[in-house]
């Protein structure tokens, strides 16, 4: 286990050598803001690079000095990264550079118009009111048919409830139920070219229904199957 | 090891700090300057070249991200400073390259002693004199720790185990070594 180091000397020392931990180098960094520490960190280097014959030709006492007056030269924005943290510099911040635009979001954004374009052209369809096709009543209750063609102007409710009616009014006709008799609506689902062609009007129905789901398909097949 | 040092030094000057800066110049400023004299043999220039090294350097600090080691990150600027120097001179860079781990044990720098005019040279002679000097007068125990720790790049624990005595025996040598020296460079120096 390492013993903190106290003396200030000491840890600068420690620190030439890259014997000091994190929290020593914190420590230290602190300290390094007076010139004096600067300057006395600065001959420990020159102690080893003139030991190990590592100094160059020429000796620029004041080479730190030069670099840092260079960095104050600078523009602000050109060198330092803030204390908030660095930040890409645009050359032009009021002009997007199309050099720069990355490919990938190129396509993102091709991908994302696209998106939006089904959607919309999904919402447009539905937004148009659905209308319950008059064969569909038709084969139920000719009377119904008839009386939905005689009144053309009946609202979408008023033609709901009238569908409605007369289905109820199907289901609740006598005989219709009863068992070996063939009653109508049981010998309409039960038979096959007739629930064929019921499966295919349903088919046809759900690519004009409006989606709201994501298999409308599968809600009206499972739902109408005669056999199931 | 090492690398605490840079990493703290490197992410205090990305959050603003100059002075970490200067640390960082400080340590590797003979390094930098003796890697471009390979290609920049006039050390006026050299040391202008290095200048604009540290200075591109700590333009792109904010993008370094840690990746390599910092020395070898401003190794790389370092080169490409000179090269492009000489390019503006309208010379060829050179062929060779030294590596990164080379670059200060480089020895065929036959060219330098062209531009090592007795006025250039007289302060690093001076300084090497002074601190030769120094530690032949030091006592054996500093002398050997140092020696150990500079020339042979041993680790305190290292040394340690060479000097049979603790770690913070070797510390507190390796210290007072250098304050010994430093009282005969401090004036030459400054």
């Amino acid at each position: 286990m390492k013993i903190e180091i106290t003396d200030p000397q000491e840890l600068l020392s420690a620190f030439v050598d890259e014997e000091t931990t994190a929290f020593e180098v914190q420590r230290l960094c602190g300290e390094l803001h007076n010139d004096r520490e600067l300057a006395r960190l600065g001959r420990c280097y020159v102690i080893g690079d003139a030991m190990r014959g590592n100094l160059p030709l020429k000796i620029d006492a004041n080479f730190v000095a030069s670099v840092r007056a260079a960095i104050e030269r600078e523009p602000l924005e050109a060198v330092a990264p803030d204390a908030a943290g660095w930040r890409p510099r645009l050359l032009n911040p009021g002009r997007i550079n199309p050099a720069r635009i990355n490919p990938a979001m190129g396509f993102g954004l091709a991908a994302s118009i696209a998106v939006c374009a089904v959607i919309g052209f999904q919402s447009f369809n539905s937004s148009s009111t659905p209308e319950i096709p008059v064969t569909n009543v038709a084969r139920i209750n000719p009377a119904a048919a008839g009386s939905s063609a005689i009144t053309p102007s009946l609202t979408d409710s008023q033609l709901l409830r009238q569908t409605r009616a007369s289905i109820a009014a199907a289901d609740a006709a006598p005989g219709l139920d009863a068992p070996g008799v063939g009653a109508p609506k049981a010998s309409l689902v039960g038979n096959s070219e007739v629930a064929a062609r019921l499966n295919s009007y349903l088919v046809n129905h759900s690519e004009y229904a409006p989606s709201r789901g994501m298999m409308p398909y599968a809600r009206a097949v499972v739902g109408y199957e005669g056999d199931r | 090891m090492g690398e605490i040092n840079d990493r703290e030094l490197v992410r205090r000057v990305q959050a603003g700090d100059k002075r970490a800066y200067d640390a960082l110049v400080l340590k590797y400023q003979h390094k930098i300057i003796k890697l471009i004299s390979r290609y920049v043999h006039d050390p006026d220039a050299a040391q202008d070249v290095a200048q604009e090294a540290f200075l591109k350097a700590y333009r792109g600090l904010g993008r370094f991200r840690g990746d390599s080691a910092f020395y070898t990150w401003l190794y790389r600027i370092a080169i490409n400073t000179a090269k492009n120097h000489l390019v503006a001179q309208n010379r060829r860079s050179p062929d060779f390259e030294v590596d990164a781990q080379d670059a200060e044990y480089y020895e065929g720098a036959s060219k330098l002693k062209e531009y090592a005019t007795p006025e250039r040279q007289l302060l690093t002679d001076e300084i090497e004199r002074t601190v030769y000097r120094a530690i032949k007068e030091l006592p054996d125990d500093l002398k050997t720790a140092i020696t150990l720790r500079e020339l042979e790049g041993m680790s305190y624990e290292e040394i340690a185990q060479t000097m049979r005595c603790p770690i913070g025996t070797v510390r507190l040598r390796i210290f007072r070594a250098r304050e010994a020296i430093d009282r005969q460079l401090a004036p030459l120096i400054n």
